[in-house]
């Protein structure tokens, strides 16, 4: 059995980020394993052995709401991610779970210090699709933020971008080309929404770490993720095509 | 003069663009350019003023539904249509209606206006009533995040001379009207439990975070006290008054209790609630909005989707959910991620998903229980494949688009007065 634990979704699921479950417990589900969810919404966390923590985005009051509710779970995050437990996090969830967050006032606000990242609101918003690479393969999605994320130490993207904005709101691609945070088991985007669904290789890249560190073997062969997966190539090759044009 | 020029001009390029079947925005954006006092000149005058109609979904539908009732009270009502909600939209629709000195020959002006073209509308002229369906979750990838809307309609309300009126099951408008300066009338639209019996998801509102101080009093408007599929019954002060909706739904009924509380406030004691009773019953659907367009001998039912909040609802009110249906969708829709968000399983299965999201809708449904027959980016090999089967099944068909495949499709279908939907 899965454990996946699913932080905060009534403050930060505004844009389609719950789809990432849909595609971790389907994806699960067609390579044979059983998943359980358990929802994060304030109050204690039960002591389960967690393998999976996810997060989402949403509006800047909405992911200051939830910092504040995770507050008095932070040290239960943190020992889940020394136990090794994965981290999928999409933009404000990641920020709030990075060491700081500093608004257009200066005021600087301390994450939970789970991610080795820190952020700082820009007055310039990205709004736009981009395309790179994840492991080679083509990877598409929507960035819309408004922050530069310095990531700390010796802290990997996950993506590198060919075009658009990544890490940084004021600066695009290839200039900051760097795209979400990889460290052992953290990962984390910024690309809104499903990005697992339209990308299921990060899904399965994710998934493959994830059960290994279980001593499982993941391996995707299903005809539903087969199909799934075409479509989703197709949508990635759409994208790309009309943004190189 | 200019303003002279502005209309003659318009007017010009009015017949041009129809005869293209499309640009209808362009007449009123070069009318601005001639006189860009265009929209104060004609519009600022009118006798009972100049309403705007704002929020994130409804505008159209609670503005034919204003429209509707304050023509049931004899007044001639000036209005923009469907979707030209922007200053050249609304200044096309004047030259459309305008003599050639620029007049009009309204009582009063009800205007859809684009959430963030309040506060600029209200630059050029000052509205005397505003009206607020909602703050939905909506084009984020325009508006970022639902607070900034709800600054955007804050500054727009705070320009009405005479009065505002929302839609009080929403908590952001009721934190809003809290903002305003006083003295200003508030007036809420509410719902009793009853009616919100068979809506259980409530009216789709963004979610509110924060502190909110609701310092304001808000004046009662309508009332809504029970829905029945397209029938809904109101306390209006004393008053109870039934209507028929243009469609099922909560939102419907929220957008008909709007304009009930706006032309009771305009008339005063002239106002007659049956009547408006009447003329919003009579008021057919908006076009995008569940009308019936009639194509090579088959019916095909067309809702639009804007965002997850209309989606869901739209979904909610389709008349035979057992139709096999057809999504259209393109990049008019910048970020498709909230298709993800809503629970498509009303849908039983798809029959074609066209457009250039194609491929996101199908991977969507590949991620639920629906079944889906193909994947057609071509919207002209999408309609012909879904008439076909169509007329195979002998059945009306229901097509779930986003604004721009619809313009789409209907040019398709031969619907080419694209202004007035006809």
């Amino acid at each position: 059995m899965i454990q996946i634990l699913h932080l905060c979704p009534k403050q930060l699921s505004l844009n389609g980020e719950t789809g990432n479950l849909d595609v971790i417990r389907h994806r699960l589900e067609w390579a044979g394993f059983d998943s359980e969810l358990y929802v994060f919404e304030g109050g204690e966390l039960p002591k389960i052995d967690f393998d999976l923590v996810f997060i989402g985005s949403g509006a800047v009051a909405g992911s200051l709401t939830a910092l504040e509710l995770l507050r008095p779970i932070r040290l239960q995050l943190i020992e889940i991610a020394q136990n090794g437990a994965s981290f999928f996090s999409v933009g404000l969830g990641w920020e709030i779970l990075g060491h700081s967050i500093t608004d257009l006032q200066g005021k600087l606000t301390e994450g939970l210090g789970i991610y080795p990242s820190q952020s700082k609101k820009t007055e310039t918003r990205a709004s736009e699709e981009c395309f790179g690479y994840f492991e080679g393969e083509l990877t598409t999605g929507y960035a819309n933020h408004g922050s530069d994320i310095e990531l700390l130490g010796d802290a990997q993207p996950l993506i590198l971008l060919e075009k658009g904005f990544g890490n940084f709101s004021s600066v695009p691609a290839p200039t900051h080309s760097g795209e979400g945070v990889r460290t052992a088991n953290l990962w984390a985007t910024r690309l809104n929404g499903p990005v697992l669904a339209i990308n299921p290789h990060i899904a399965d890249a994710l998934l493959v770490e994830l059960c290994s560190r279980k001593a499982l073997t993941y391996f995707q062969d299903a005809a539903e993720g087969s199909k799934a997966d075409d479509y989703a190539r197709s949508a990635r090759e759409e994208l790309k095509a009309r943004l190189v044009r | 003069m200019r303003l002279l020029l502005a209309v003659l001009v318009g007017r010009l390029v009015r017949i041009l663009a129809k005869m293209r079947g499309g640009g209808s925005a362009i007449p009123g954006r070069i009318a601005l350019i001639i006189e860009p006092a265009f929209l104060k000149k004609t519009l600022g005058s009118l006798k009972h003023g100049v309403i705007f109609i704002s929020g994130s979904n409804g505008k159209s539908t609670t503005t034919a539904l204003v429209a509707a009732a304050l023509r049931s009270q004899n007044l001639k009502v000036f209005s923009n249509p469907s979707g030209g909600n922007m200053p050249q939209g609304i200044a096309s629709a004047v030259i459309g209606e305008a003599n050639l000195r620029g007049e009009l020959s309204s009582d009063v002006a009800v205007l859809e206006v684009d959430e963030a073209y309040g506060e600029i509308l209200a630059k050029h002229f000052l509205p005397t009533h505003v009206v607020l369906t909602n703050i939905q979750i909506d084009q984020l990838n325009r508006f970022f995040e639902p607070e900034r809307v709800y600054g955007m309609l804050l500054n727009a309300a705070k320009s009405a001379t005479a009065s505002v009126v929302i839609n009080g099951t929403d908590a952001n408008l009721r934190a809003l009207v809290g903002e305003l300066p006083n003295p200003k009338v508030a007036i809420s639209v509410s719902a009793t439990d009853d009616a919100l019996r068979y809506w259980p998801e409530g009216a789709l509102a963004a979610p509110r975070f924060g502190d909110d101080s609701e310092s304001n009093e808000l004046s009662i408007g309508a009332q809504l006290l029970s829905l029945d599929g397209d029938r809904a019954k109101y306390a209006l002060h004393e008053v109870e008054v039934e209507l028929k909706l243009p469609g099922k739904g909560l939102h419907f009924a929220l957008d008909a209790g709007l304009a009930l509380t706006l032309a009771e406030r305009i008339l005063g004691s002239d106002f007659s609630p049956q009547a408006a009773a009447q003329g919003i019953s009579n008021q057919e659907t908006v076009y995008g909005r569940g009308e019936i367009a009639k194509f090579d001998g088959v019916e095909i039912q067309i809702l639009m989707m804007k965002n997850p909040s209309s989606m869901r609802a739209t979904l909610l009110a389709m008349d035979d959910p057992e139709t096999s249906v057809w999504i259209a969708m393109d990049e008019g829709t910048p970020d498709p991620s909230w298709i993800f968000d809503i629970d498509p399983s009303r849908i039983r299965s798809v029959r074609v998903v066209s457009g250039s999201r194609c491929w996101h809708w199908a991977t969507r449904l590949a991620y639920s229980d629906i079944e889906l027959q193909e994947v057609i980016p071509s919207s002209k090999r999408a309609l012909e494949t879904y008439v076909q089967y169509l007329k195979s099944v002998n059945k009306r068909g229901t097509l779930i688009t986003n604004y721009e495949q619809m313009m789409v499709i209907r040019k398709l279908m031969g619907y080419l007065d694209l202004e007035t939907g006809k």
